[in-house]
């Protein structure tokens, strides 16, 4: 980590708990968190709505009106009195009262492949060990048993940055990983279809698809007699299960493929959600969710071509696209799972790389900024309705509430009620925590 | 491309180019005049030909070993002198002898000897990380000489392919958590080190000295961004096999390391602080009371105590390494966990490895052509029971890297493009692959494959499944049942059974086309590399 003064961080929660948030808060134990992460009929999940390209936080949820950075983006008011988002995400300010924001996110990286790491594991990818993503480390903690679904899925990931790498904890905490098909499907306001997503590698090519039956067969042949030959063996025996278990979720005669069949959900539900590639991987999220999966990541991107929220230029256009989108997304995903009783034991995370800049460029572009950003948690585990941290008025600087990215996800960690402080073992036989911050008290339900 | 990958590249372009060529007495002081050739002059390759290893170009190559055939078996094997090969064989009689009283002490019945195309398979994955090519088989098959195993292991060790997989496991050793080109780069460096034929003292001599020297260098800053306690805890993993580094913050919870030896250790690879007294530590030996000198440089003398009497690990680990590289697990398991707390399984057999590697002047090809000779090694897996002290070769599951390169041989794919095969939009690349993958630390005798591994095996479009039947090994056979067995051998190392054999013709006999029947082809194939055997060493 890089140096943290915990006195100031210490001093800026006390403040906190005193004045900024707007509820009541309770202090958090770490005693409670694992009470939760022990108790085995409380199934947690997590959903990570990831900003490819870096979002920017004085156009969405840390707005600067009056300032000359502000923008042309006007306020609005959201559930909770005195919070206020922008203009273009009215659905998603009706469940304000679910969301914590996080306005004193600062970082050290402005680069977007590094960042991206960074966001992802805690780690800036320098150090002597290769860390795995909160995917990982989070779906690891939270599967229970074997199960036809895997526990990570990873939706339209941009797939350069190995952004679901599961590090040191090797092949077994894997993403399944879901591409999305781009085009003009892909756009919110797409009125030709909905964007189509499918599982890398789910079924064989057309032409090989007919001849699954004589594939099986042929293979059940030669692993029966491999195995007959070798009985004491575990090893080829885990084979042998793993593939089976491949074939039933290929098959779907367990229906676990089914889970990716979006087409099974209500038409109106589907175009509440967006058209697009992100409303239809917040659907797939709930779908996952639903069947026990614990942990999706849902990229808003642009499959493996680019990063959308990487508005250099053309910022406000560009954002008022974007936020319409994620608005659809987002809110219809917390109705969907707070009607189906998921919301309390889902918990979400909004982020990207980094944030944008404050000043705007002639381009009326906003250019990577780390320095003083906002990520937002919602749902299971999260004292929603407030905020926490706060920028100076230009926005170029936190002035209170400063939190790192250690800290954002071990608060996530603690919320879906696993101790941040759980150890794994490196490569290089070290242990390493989930997450190295202090998790934020103060938005933690 | 962050800042790491290009300082580990100039660090180790530093140290290639800071130590003699190895056909310079002062590299290769194990060999002795006229005991045997060093494998370049074999080879017919110069040390610097930068086919060799892809050295010096970061970010040409992927970490994986190339699909080139291994060079064929040089002539100059022919003039080793007696002396030496008489002492390899006693030496294999010799752990044979041990090991047999030892199961006969314990009431362990040996399993049966592996077949031949076992062996050749076996053999290939431990020494240069693939499957055998069916011609290769073939030779090997249709060669009548009585030694033909102990030639196909000359053929193996003396191949490029052999230092590219040396080279891509060690830096699983020294640097596991350096991925992609940065990672190719140390591997690549490595490999140069086994492909030149440096003798292993001066290979971890290099590694020490080399960062060194670049420490001194002013200008160019560390020579890698690793602190001093991260490069001790690396050195004393890869070459010493022991975690000190646990003893970084406290005591070794059961061995004996002490946070004093952790730091003393530490303090030869950069100036560091006694957390606990806050005291500059003096460098100092491992399991040494007292300081090094202070006239000569500290890292100088930790070279020169690497590979000294004085040290008791640095053999014992290197020995107990190549052990685990042939029979799947070392005599002392996990091999980089050496200490009283971990005992080795046969502590005789490690004694006496340790002192053939060190007096036969520190040649790892050496301990692999012996270690192959034994006939533990030449033992099958029998029922697949494990941990049976070497009593039967273990099923294995192949490693990421011999899973990528066996797969481009069951494909006939000529050389694996960093980019995968271009096939598809999605087509995976090497690194993508390898992370996709890998195993987790400890885990490596484990099957721990999920649903995404399995799906992209049998589904991936990684290669043209079509090659196959266009392949010259398919084209060249002329009734059904040789095709079959061409599959066999392109995936599985071996000729089908009688059983496998029937129902392959029944499928392939259901085509009424030739489409049909290409497809069938492919269906076969398809089901012998998703099958367990394809995915384990045997």
């Amino acid at each position: 980590m890089p140096s943290l003064s915990k006195p100031s961080r210490r001093d800026a929660l006390r403040t906190l708990a005193l004045s900024a948030l707007g509820c009541s808060t309770s202090p958090f134990l770490p005693a409670l968190a694992g009470t939760l992460a022990d108790d085995p009929a409380r199934r947690r999940h997590c959903i990570l709505l990831w900003m490819t390209g870096g979002p920017s936080q004085i156009d969405t949820f840390d707005m600067k009106p009056g300032h000359a950075n502000g923008g042309p983006f006007k306020e609005i008011a959201t559930a909770v009195p005195g919070l206020r988002f922008s203009e273009h995400l009215p659905r998603l300010a009706a469940h304000a009262g679910s969301l914590a924001i996080l306005r004193g996110l600062s970082t050290k990286e402005g680069d977007h492949a590094r960042a991206s790491d960074l966001m992802h594991t805690g780690h800036l990818p320098t150090g002597p060990i290769r860390y795995p993503t909160m995917g990982a480390s989070l779906s690891k903690a939270l599967a229970r048993g074997e199960r036809d679904l895997p526990s990570f899925v990873s939706v339209s990931p941009y797939l350069p940055y190995h952004a679901g790498s599961p590090g040191f904890l090797g092949a077994a905490h894997a993403p399944l990983t879901v591409a999305a098909q781009s085009g003009s499907g892909n756009r919110a306001d797409a009125t030709d279809g909905y964007a189509t997503l499918t599982v890398d590698d789910a079924e064989p090519r057309p032409t090989y698809l007919a001849r699954q039956a004589t594939r099986l067969e042929l293979w059940r042949t030669l692993e029966a007699g491999f195995l007959a030959e070798h009985p004491q063996a575990t090893a080829p025996a885990a084979h042998r299960t793993v593939y089976e278990r491949a074939i039933r979720f290929m098959t779907g005669s367990e229906r676990a493929l089914e889970a990716f069949d979006l087409a099974q959900e209500p038409d109106a539900l589907r175009q509440a959600y967006g058209r697009g590639s992100f409303g239809q991987g917040c659907l797939l999220a709930r779908r996952l969710v639903e069947r026990g999966v614990a942990f999706v990541e849902v990229a808003m991107s642009n499959g493996s071509r680019g990063f959308p929220w990487d508005t250099h230029n053309d910022n406000f256009t560009q954002v008022a696209r974007l936020s319409a989108e994620l608005d659809a997304g987002w809110a219809t995903l917390m109705t969907d799972l707070r009607q189906r009783g998921l919301l309390e034991s889902t918990t979400i995370l909004w982020m990207g790389e980094f944030g944008r800049t404050p000043v705007i460029t002639p381009g009326a572009g906003r250019d990577h900024y780390p320095d003083a950003w906002s990520a937002v948690l919602a749902g299971g585990g999260i004292q929603g309705g407030g905020v926490h941290g706060r920028t100076t008025d230009d926005g170029r600087a936190v002035a209170d509430g400063r939190i790192e990215v250690g800290d954002l996800l071990a608060t996530l960690a603690a919320a879906v009620g696993v101790r941040p402080t759980t150890e794994n073992l490196s490569e290089m036989g070290r242990p390493i925590k989930i997450a190295e911050g202090q998790p934020v008290a103060a938005v933690l339900a | 491309m962050n800042r790491l990958p290009l300082r580990i590249a100039v660090f180790l372009l530093g140290v290639a180019a800071a130590f003699p060529a190895p056909g310079d007495d002062a590299a290769a002081p194990s060999m002795k005049p006229g005991e045997r050739k060093s494998p370049e002059a074999m080879t017919g390759m110069k040390p610097g030909d930068e086919a060799m290893t892809g050295r010096g170009k970061p970010g040409a190559e992927p970490k994986t070993t190339t699909q080139e055939p291994p060079t064929p078996a040089p002539a100059a094997e022919g003039g080793r002198r007696p002396a030496a090969e008489a002492r390899l064989d006693a030496m294999a009689r010799r752990i044979d002898a041990l090991l047999a009283t030892a199961w006969a002490d314990r009431g362990i019945v040996p399993a049966a000897p592996a077949t031949d195309e076992r062996f050749l398979r076996r053999v290939s994955l431990d020494l240069i990380g693939r499957i055998p090519r069916v011609s290769e088989i073939r030779e090997f098959l249709g060669d009548a000489a009585a030694d033909r195993r102990r030639q196909v292991v000359e053929r193996l060790l003396a191949s490029r392919e052999h230092a590219d997989y040396m080279g891509a496991l060690w830096q699983g050793a020294f640097a596991p958590d350096i991925d992609g080109n940065a990672g190719s780069v140390v591997a690549a460096w490595f490999a140069r080190q086994f492909g030149d034929g440096v003798a292993y003292d001066r290979i971890a001599r290099n590694v020490v000295l080399g960062s060194a020297k670049e420490g001194r260098d002013a200008n160019g800053g560390l020579a890698i961004d690793r602190t001093p306690t991260e490069l001790a805890a690396a050195v004393s993993r890869a070459f010493l096999g022991t975690q000190i580094h646990c003893a970084e913050c406290h005591k070794h919870p059961t061995d004996v390391w002490t946070q004093d030896d952790f730091w003393g250790f530490a303090a030869f690879f950069g100036p560091v602080t006694h957390p606990t007294t806050k005291a500059t530590v003096q460098p100092r030996f491992l399991g040494e009371a007292t300081a090094v000198d202070s006239v000569r440089p500290a890292r100088e003398q930790l070279a020169e105590w690497l590979a000294s009497p004085a040290n008791p690990w640095f053999a014992r680990a290197t020995v107990n390494r190549l052990w685990g590289l042939l029979f799947g697990a070392g005599i002392v398991n996990p091999v980089d966990d050496l200490g009283s707390h971990n005992p080795p399984a046969h502590a005789g057999l490690l004694d006496e490895l340790a002192g053939f590697f060190a007096a036969g002047g520190w040649n790892h090809r050496d301990v692999l052509r012996m270690l192959a000779r034994t006939r533990a090694y030449g033992l099958s897996s029998g029922d697949g029971q494990p941990d049976r002290l070497f009593a039967a070769m273990p099923l294995e599951p192949l490693n990421a890297v011999q899973l990528y390169n066996s797969l481009a041989v069951a494909y006939h794919a000529a050389k694996v493009s960093p980019n995968g095969m271009q096939a598809a939009g999605r087509a995976p690349t090497a690194e993508q692959f390898l992370a996709k993958f890998r195993t987790a630390p400890g885990q490596q005798r484990e099957y721990t494959a999920g649903i995404p591994q399995a799906i992209a095996l049998m589904n991936g479009q990684m290669f043209d499944p079509m090659r196959v039947v266009y392949h010259e090994a398919m084209i060249a056979s002329r009734t059904d049942p040789e095709r079959i067995e061409a599959l066999f051998l392109a995936t599985v190392s071996r000729p089908p059974v009688d059983a496998e054999l029937a129902t392959c013709l029944e499928v392939l006999g259901r085509e009424t086309t030739a489409a049909g029947r290409r497809l069938a082809l492919v269906d076969i194939h398809w089901a012998l590399v998703n099958s367990a055997e394809f995915a384990f060493s045997p």
